[in-house]
């Protein structure tokens, strides 16, 4: 992830200042379950399918059991850190850093593939499935969440 | 089944559609005994709420008997229950605090981006009330989904009807929060701005709690004359000067706590509210809001407004100055209906609180159109439309 020296306490994601070549995006979000918890959910690739967006070749670079994971794909490289807040749960913070034109970005966007937009509504699902123990769906019956899901 | 579809502005209809079914663990499918129009809508009649869809089933307010359940449902086939119209997991953070409408999880994760970009934070899932809290079909319907069925819906002993309890799911708990939110002290005079259902619970909410006075407002006199029903003095703004009448009944003080019952589809032939309407129909503005305005300038000095009113966009206008300069309290939101479920349910049992005066109609769903249609056009009188599924509809 480029390192991109802002001055203040805001995360670096959020700089306002170019990010060199690559796009950096982030997201945090506060699960009402302990950090132990969460971290083993998350590390196992047999709950991916349940709630993140398919990824292709993604590789475990680092792993800090219970606080921290790293990885890289292909064309992106990201971080997922796991943070206990007392009377909160567990803040899970995931930052990802990809290549993206000027065009693909427009058409990320538009067909809803945005990178930034998958890690948002991933992390949300994730809420859901461990706070819950379910995904939210207005689907009415198993045709209509078929066609959810397609 | 049959149920009640938007397809447009004063646009619905009764269509044929596919049945419910179980979808998640914690869902029940009830089958809807009585499901009520509510207010709010008259506010997707009129298309003033956006990203709604051709086909939407709309419906919040509605009990039923549970025909099925999911495997971790706690409910039983058979049980009669009423279904708070905000969907809470009961397991977030803001539903560990009673903070029910802010529950995290009720809305699919597609739906909360328009929220998050709109409001700067998600919506709940609500039940029919467009795609931004989730686009869940509602209960105008002969059977409808409900999630997180282990947490929101209670279950009415045999032998209390329908009727008593059916405002449970929605106006009964709104009014009583917005007393809540109006912090009454004992000796309080309390101004109410609109007579419709949710102003009309908050009336009898206010004595309940201990106001001294009430004070309602409006301009249908057969409304005024529910609330005086329940022991409210009345303003009707058409044949007095709110502002002026509300100074002198109160010595000069004004009410300790204003509460605005009317929302973004103000009535009125005020200069802001003509203002309003044009800047509305030319797309200018969004919010229509009156009832808010003249509330706030009426409160008297270190009052408390409470505002159960549903706005959904933005307003000018609005008098910040003398918000700040009378060191006023605001405390608004959508109602965290489980909360007050239990104890408003022992209190309609304990005839504490009266809820059936408010029907005026009563139809099967099959002329929900035509009660749309009346709701709309006929406020006086039309207090509450109440559908019932099972009733043949009108020759």
């Amino acid at each position: 992830l480029s390192d991109t020296s802002t001055h203040d306490d805001a995360p670096n994601a959020t700089s306002k200042h170019l990010h060199g070549d690559r796009e950096v995006s982030s997201r945090a979000v506060t699960i009402n379950r302990p950090a132990e918890e969460v971290y083993a959910f998350y590390r196992d690739p047999a709950n991916a399918a349940s709630w993140m967006d398919p990824v292709a070749n993604l590789e475990v670079i680092g792993d800090v059991p219970g606080s921290e994971l790293t990885w890289r794909t292909a064309d992106s490289s990201g971080r997922t850190t796991f943070e206990t807040v007392a009377g909160r749960g567990t803040v899970v913070t995931l930052t990802i850093a990809y290549d993206q034109s000027f065009v693909g970005k427009i058409i990320d966007k538009v067909t809803q593939r945005d990178p930034a937009i998958e890690v948002r509504r991933d992390l949300r699902r994730l809420k859901q499935l461990l706070e819950t123990g379910e995904i939210a769906t207005k689907a009415r019956n198993q045709r209509m969440l078929v066609e959810e899901n397609q | 089944m049959r149920a009640l579809a938007w397809h447009g502005k004063h646009d619905v209809r009764v269509d044929t559609v596919d049945d419910p079914e179980i979808i998640n663990p914690r869902d029940a499918i009830l089958k809807v005994t009585s499901t009520a129009i509510c207010g709010s809508d008259l506010h997707l009649y009129d298309g003033f709420i956006p990203t709604m869809m051709a086909g939407d089933i709309l419906g919040h307010e509605f009990m039923g008997e549970v025909v099925d359940v999911g495997a971790r449902s706690t409910l039983k086939k058979g049980q009669r229950v009423v279904v708070p119209f905000t969907m809470a997991c009961g397991s977030c953070y803001h539903c560990g605090k009673q903070q029910y409408a802010s529950c995290d999880n009720g809305n699919p994760a597609e739906n909360q981006d328009i929220g998050e970009k709109l409001y700067g934070h998600t919506m709940p899932g609500l039940f029919g009330y467009s795609h931004m809290t989730g686009g869940y079909a509602g209960g105008q319907a002969e059977y409808v989904r409900v999630p997180f069925s282990d947490v929101g819906p209670i279950i009415i002993p045999d032998g209390i009807e329908d009727d008593r309890v059916l405002f449970l799911s929605d106006i009964l708990p709104t009014g009583w929060q917005a007393a809540e939110y109006a912090e009454i002290e004992p000796g309080d005079t309390v101004a109410v701005w609109g007579c419709g259902p949710v102003g009309l619970f908050a009336v009898q909410s206010a004595f309940l709690m201990g106001a001294e006075r009430v004070i309602a407002i409006d301009h249908f006199p057969h409304r005024l004359e529910l609330a005086k029903g329940f022991g409210a003095e009345t303003i009707n703004f058409e044949e007095s000067a709110t502002y002026d009448a509300l100074m002198e009944m109160t010595g000069g003080i004004g009410p300790d706590a204003v509460i605005d019952a009317v929302g973004l589809e103000a009535h009125g032939a005020f200069v802001d509210n003509i203002v309003d309407q044009i800047k509305v129909s030319t797309f200018l503005g969004t919010d229509r809001t009156h009832s808010i305005r003249q509330a706030v300038v009426a409160c008297r000095k270190g009052g408390r407004v409470s505002m159960p009113a549903v706005y959904g966009g933005f307003v000018d206008k609005f008098p910040l100055g003398a918000f700040m300069e009378k060191g006023l309290t605001l405390k608004t939101g959508q109602t965290n209906v489980q909360k007050y479920l239990p104890g408003l349910l022992a209190a309609i049992m304990e005839g504490k609180i009266d809820t059936t005066f408010l029907i005026s109609h009563r139809m099967g769903l099959e002329d929900a159109p035509k009660g749309y249609k009346l709701f709309h056009d006929e406020q006086n009188t039309t207090t509450k439309i109440v559908l019932k599924p099972d009733m043949m509809a009108a020759a």
